[in-house]
């Protein structure tokens, strides 16, 4: 008997692909990838990094703070081996702020990857300075290796 | 055979009947679960949810009190914590419980299928019957037997499921717990729905009832608070259905029904007494406000009916009472008046699990909002302990040495005397009635300073009342109005207040028991409003309330308030289809316009959320203003103007709940993994 409802159809092939691919059966149709850190590496082909970005400016719409710009990093992954993971960091030591951001890849999963670690919100009356000092990390880990792609001082500007 | 499945299936649908009133109140309660669904991420928002997961963990494995902690909290305390005999307890053991059948579906379905698929296939099974329930409604209006709806809908869902299947993302066993608190609130949330559209129901048409349901559902801040577990969206569900459950007895005791209207009464009261499992003094004040109305609007107060009514609200109470006694071994002791554990003392519990952050699949992201809230559980428990601080120690310290003198087990104190019962009822009670005294005149006074009223119900901004600190100084704490822009339709009610008013006193000697059940209903969900608003005035405004949540359970009752002004159901009927088509519109163009500024400007989470404010405060000036408008000179403005007033700042919340699951804050991984793929293709703040 062929059931002429589409929901029904649509609602038995649900029902047979979770019980197959379930734990009693464990058919392998569907793999769920994990999402943290193993081990493995990954290749990087090109890192759109604009650092320049990154200064402290005003909050807009009423927030009344001031903002310390983080730019998304734009990570180019050519290979992966494992579970290795991206991580993106900026750092302002003297204001005591660190972003980050993280990406954990699985195996085959080659293409662009988007590190969005978030502006960060400051006091105005935090800042003492027209210019702080930061740093920039961009580094491939995973439980074998720790690669650095990017190290970098900047300098970030106050515009206020 | 056939005999019993139909005699069944006619059972199920007299329920489903029951609950829902028609397909039109499924098809919104399914609907508004799908929607839920799509911004759903899995793990815990506030700080103070870890406490009553820990709990909700406990109590699934057959306990009240914590012995092992699966979420933690790596740094300072989990808020809310309390003990007694040397035992640790959570709160609020009313919502947990109605989660706890839930853990254990969830539990034992993924025997059979692995905990991220089954979320996946709950979904897909959900917005499959809601995709057959449009299909027989449209089916229905357009007298055609077309069946596009099944065809595009089903194959929709199938698709979804494929590319959801396909990019599955590992969800460890810890997560069931938390996701199925999470599944208890979007139900509550739905169900919430449905309850406004069914009280909506009995007095205005179908369209109107509808509207209602869905604007509280997913264009208020309901929607917003649907997938995070707190108790504020389950008291509110409550309150709306005691609100319910009181129309339709007024509407009995009027047609001279009085059996079926005090089965009703009795109904509310249960309802009411059930609030105080999760929250006894929210449900405190509930019952008082309820019986106050009852007992004015009742045509029947003889002596049986109010010994019902007594009844009622003990078997309500009762859930509450046995949890109290078994944890305290006083029955009108909650646990939120025990000793609170603080500070590094979380850290010293009895606890298994170590590895922290772990539970929510990725405890890394958005720490900034996560840490937040630490304090805004302190702010709530510091305000009943405020005013029983020295009492509060001494009733816990002699509560605490009885339950061990009556040894570790529960139900032994049963033989406890009743003589000493009553001298330990004393010890909670002071303090309590102290507590309710002070949280209404502190309430009162608030509402003679404009400014501290104008940051709780209209502008936030960066408000100078609110410490912003532990939430990494981002200004994301809506007001009232910012939140439900439709709230702005409260701008016609003063005039049609004046209005009835008027009408009243020429009628002045109709007295309150003889007034129409609408009216009647009407005084309470304004004695409700009134006094949930008051009593939590003198904690706000304060951080990590994102949309008032304090004030979340009045949020379905104001809904019922702006649907009951003339000026709104009227044009609803007159022009439904505008106003579908305006707040799809407006739904979409918010979108657009959300997702375009944070990438065109390059918003921060403070920046976008005040940039959400302000657009939303535009919508709710916009349809104060047709309302009222339409309130003061009917024949000037048409009722396609007031719709399209009305979808306006709807469609706007809708926008701005989705980005703010989609985009703005990010706690843990999407339930749904056909939305996470989605969600890296759209701008970050």
């Amino acid at each position: 008997m062929v059931p002429r409802q589409p929901p029904t159809v649509v609602a038995l092939f649900i029902l047979v692909t979770l019980v197959v691919t379930g734990p009693l059966v464990g058919v392998d149709a569907v793999r769920t990838q994990p999402t943290t850190i193993g081990d493995g590496t990954a290749a990087i082909s090109s890192v759109q990094l604009p650092t320049s970005e990154i200064r402290i400016t005003d909050g807009r719409f009423g927030t009344k703070v001031a903002y310390l710009r983080v730019p998304d990093a734009s990570v180019t992954v050519d290979s992966v081996t494992g579970r290795p993971r991206l991580l993106y960091q900026v750092t302002v030591p003297a204001l005591d702020i660190s972003r980050e951001d993280e990406q954990v890849l699985s195996e085959g999963q080659s293409g662009t990857y988007r590190l969005a670690s978030g502006d960060r919100a400051v006091v105005p009356s935090a800042l003492e300075r027209n210019v702080y000092r930061g740093t920039v990390l961009l580094r491939v880990q995973s439980f074998e290796t720790a690669e650095t792609i990017v190290a970098e001082n900047v300098t970030v500007q106050v515009e206020r | 055979m056939t005999r019993d499945v139909e005699w069944f299936t006619g059972r199920c649908r007299q329920v489903g009947t029951g609950i829902f009133g028609d397909r039109y109140g499924y098809a919104l309660w399914l609907g508004l679960l799908v929607t839920f669904g799509l911004y759903w991420r899995v793990g815990i928002f506030i700080t103070d949810t870890y406490t009553t997961a820990n709990a909700l963990v406990a109590v699934s494995n057959g306990h009240l009190h914590i012995t092992e902690t699966p979420y933690t909290l790596t740094l300072g305390a989990q808020p809310g914590l309390h003990e007694a005999g040397g035992r640790l307890y959570g709160r609020n053991y009313g919502q947990i419980l109605l989660a706890v059948p839930l853990v254990w579906a969830l539990q034992a379905l993924s025997v059979l299928i692995t905990p991220r698929l089954l979320l996946l296939g709950l979904w897909s099974g959900t917005a499959l019957v809601f995709v057959a329930h449009v299909s027989v409604l449209r089916q229905r209006h357009t007298d055609t037997t077309k069946r596009t709806v099944l065809w595009v809908g089903s194959g929709l869902v199938a698709v979804l499921f494929l590319i959801g299947a396909l990019t599955a993302t590992t969800l460890p066993d810890t997560a069931i717990p938390i996701a199925a608190f999470q599944i208890s609130t979007m139900l509550a949330a739905a169900t919430t729905g449905v309850v406004l559209y069914r009280l909506v129901g009995i007095w205005h048409d179908r369209s109107v009832a509808l509207a209602a349901g869905v604007a509280i559902g997913i264009a208020s801040s309901v929607g917003f608070w649907a997938s995070l577990p707190k108790r504020h969206v389950l008291v509110g569900l409550l309150l709306l259905t005691t609100v319910y459950l009181f129309a339709r007895s007024r509407i009995a005791y009027a047609d001279s029904r009085d059996r079926l209207g005090l089965g009703f009464r009795a109904g509310a009261y249960v309802t009411a007494g059930l609030v105080t499992w999760t929250h006894a003094f929210e449900g405190f004040f509930l019952v008082v406000t309820l019986a106050l109305v009852d007992l004015v609007t009742a045509r029947r107060n003889s002596i049986l009916h109010l010994a019902v009514v007594v009844l009622a609200l003990f078997l309500g109470s009762l859930p509450m009472l046995v949890t109290n006694f078994i944890i305290s071994g006083n029955p009108v002791e909650p646990p939120r008046l025990l000793t609170r554990v603080g500070g590094a003392n979380v850290e010293f519990t009895p606890e298994i699990g170590g590895d922290g952050g772990t539970g929510s699949g990725s405890g890394t992201e958005g720490a900034g909002t996560d840490g937040g809230t630490g304090g805004a559980s302190d702010g709530t428990d510091g305000g009943t302990g405020g005013g029983s601080g020295g009492t509060d120690g001494g009733t816990s310290g002699t509560s605490g040495s009885d339950s061990t003198e009556e040894g570790s087990d529960t139900g032994t104190p049963v033989l406890t005397p009743l003589l000493g019962l009553f001298e330990r009822l004393r010890g909670p009670v002071a303090p309590a009635i102290t507590f309710v005294s002070d949280t209404v005149r502190n309430g009162l006074s608030v509402l003679t300073t404009p400014d501290r009223m104008s940051q709780i119900f209209l502008r936030s901004g960066s408000a100078p009342g609110i410490n912003y600190a532990p939430n990494s100084y981002e200004a994301i704490e809506l007001t009232m109005v910012e939140a439900v822009p439709l709230f702005g339709a409260v701008a016609a009610l003063p005039v049609v207040l004046v209005r009835s008013a008027n009408q009243r006193i020429r009628q002045w000697n109709v007295r309150p028991s003889q007034y129409s059940p609408r009216t009647q209903t009407d005084m309470l969900v304004t004695a409700l409003v009134a006094v949930f608003t008051l009593v939590y005035l003198s904690r706000l405004p304060l951080h990590t309330q994102l949309t008032v949540r304090y004030l979340l359970p009045t949020v379905p009752l104001i809904m019922y308030g702006v649907v009951r002004i003339p000026a709104v159901y009227e044009p609803i009927s007159d022009a439904r289809w505008w106003l579908a088509g305006g707040y799809a519109a407006s739904t979409i163009g918010g979108l657009c316009l959300g997702l375009g500024v944070v990438a065109g400007l390059d918003l921060a989470l403070g920046e976008a959320v005040q940039f959400h404010a302000l657009l939303n405060l535009g919508g709710a000036a916009v349809c104060g203003g047709t309302v009222l408008g339409r309130t003061l000179a009917p024949d000037w403005v048409p009722s396609r103007a007031v719709v399209l007033g009305l979808g306006l700042p709807a469609g706007l919340t809708t926008a701005y709940l989705l980005l703010s699951g989609l985009v703005y804050f990010q706690y843990g991984p999407f339930a749904l993994d056909f939305i996470r793929v989605l969600t890296p293709h759209l701008p970050a703040v």
